[in-house]
């Protein structure tokens, strides 16, 4: 980080060639989908997906750049979801679900 | 490749040394998590009980779909191109970016209406189904965030063109970035895995 300016100087990876990744990892989704062993493909196309969303807040959102306080407050959004996730788990699959 | 935020200087800072609008826009899609992944969660909760939705899901157009991720995907590229054209001062550049952005949007939209147009004429309708509940309620969501960015790109894009706030573009592109994101799992969740 420039002390002067706070701007964040970095050197990064070709945006292009990320989005060559993100299409790769696309069609790469697209057939496995086509699999006969669902549980696997499904398992398999999540983790391409978390590749791809990770590339995108990495190198494309520059989160990789930004001060450890940035990254806490993306982390504060996924505490409080993970905090509704496990409050709505009871109801939705043991009681509605029966 | 080598970039630098040449307009952050001229920002004003919160006590954390980043940008205030930086951050705010942060803390905008820190919420924007909650919104849109506990519509994700409860889907996939209920989904566990509710096997029969993958019958539902079937009748999804996954070549759009599919077509839709390429668009938004593109779209990311052109906006951070455009963040980048802005941080070596070519403005003009990143005009022509923030246009294919926004144009790239527009395309996105149309291909949903598609979409929307053909499931309705074919019955499935929002209360045909919980399976279509969510569907409609994720996907429209995530259009109206479309929309609102499209507007949002258009706007800034006028203020750089004046030479004004031209910082802001950044702000953009990370909100633009963080729809792009939501397609990227809203894709698989209703396309390919249900």
């Amino acid at each position: 980080m420039d002390p002067k300016s706070g701007a964040n100087s970095h050197r990064h990876p070709s945006y292009i060639a990320i989005w060559v990744v993100l299409i790769v990892a696309l069609f790469a989704s697209v057939g496995l989908a086509l699999l006969h062993q669902r549980r696997l493909a499904a398992i398999l196309i999540f983790v391409l997906a978390t590749i791809k969303a990770f590339l995108v807040i990495a190198y494309y959102m520059h989160l990789k750049w930004e001060p450890r306080f940035v990254a806490l407050v993306v982390a504060a959004g996924f505490l409080a979801l993970a905090i509704l996730f496990f409050g709505l788990m009871p109801d939705i699959v043991h009681v509605y679900g029966r | 490749m080598t970039t630098a935020s040449a307009t952050a200087a001229t920002e004003p800072k919160a006590a954390t040394g980043v940008p205030t609008g930086r951050l705010a826009i942060w803390w905008f899609l820190a919420s924007e998590i909650v919104i849109f992944g506990g519509l994700i969660v409860t889907y996939v909760l209920f989904h566990l009980r509710h096997p029969e939705w993958s019958e539902d899901a079937r009748h999804t157009i996954s070549g759009a779909g599919a077509a839709n991720t390429v668009v938004l995907l593109t779209s990311s590229l052109t906006m951070v191109l455009a963040h980048a054209a802005v941080a070596r001062g070519m403005l003009e550049r990143a005009g022509r970016y923030l246009s294919l952005t926004a144009s790239l949007g527009g395309i996105f939209m149309v291909v949903k209406a598609f979409e929307y147009i053909h499931e309705l004429t074919d019955g499935y309708t929002p209360v045909k189904s919980l399976f279509w509940s969510f569907y409609y309620a994720r996907t429209g969501l995530h259009a109206l965030h479309v929309l609102g960015g499209i507007v949002a790109i258009n706007v800034i894009g006028g203020m750089m063109r004046a030479g004004k706030n031209v910082h802001r573009v950044e702000y953009v592109g990370i909100y633009w970035h963080f729809v792009d994101i939501v397609w990227i799992f809203l894709f698989p969740l209703l396309y390919l895995t249900s």
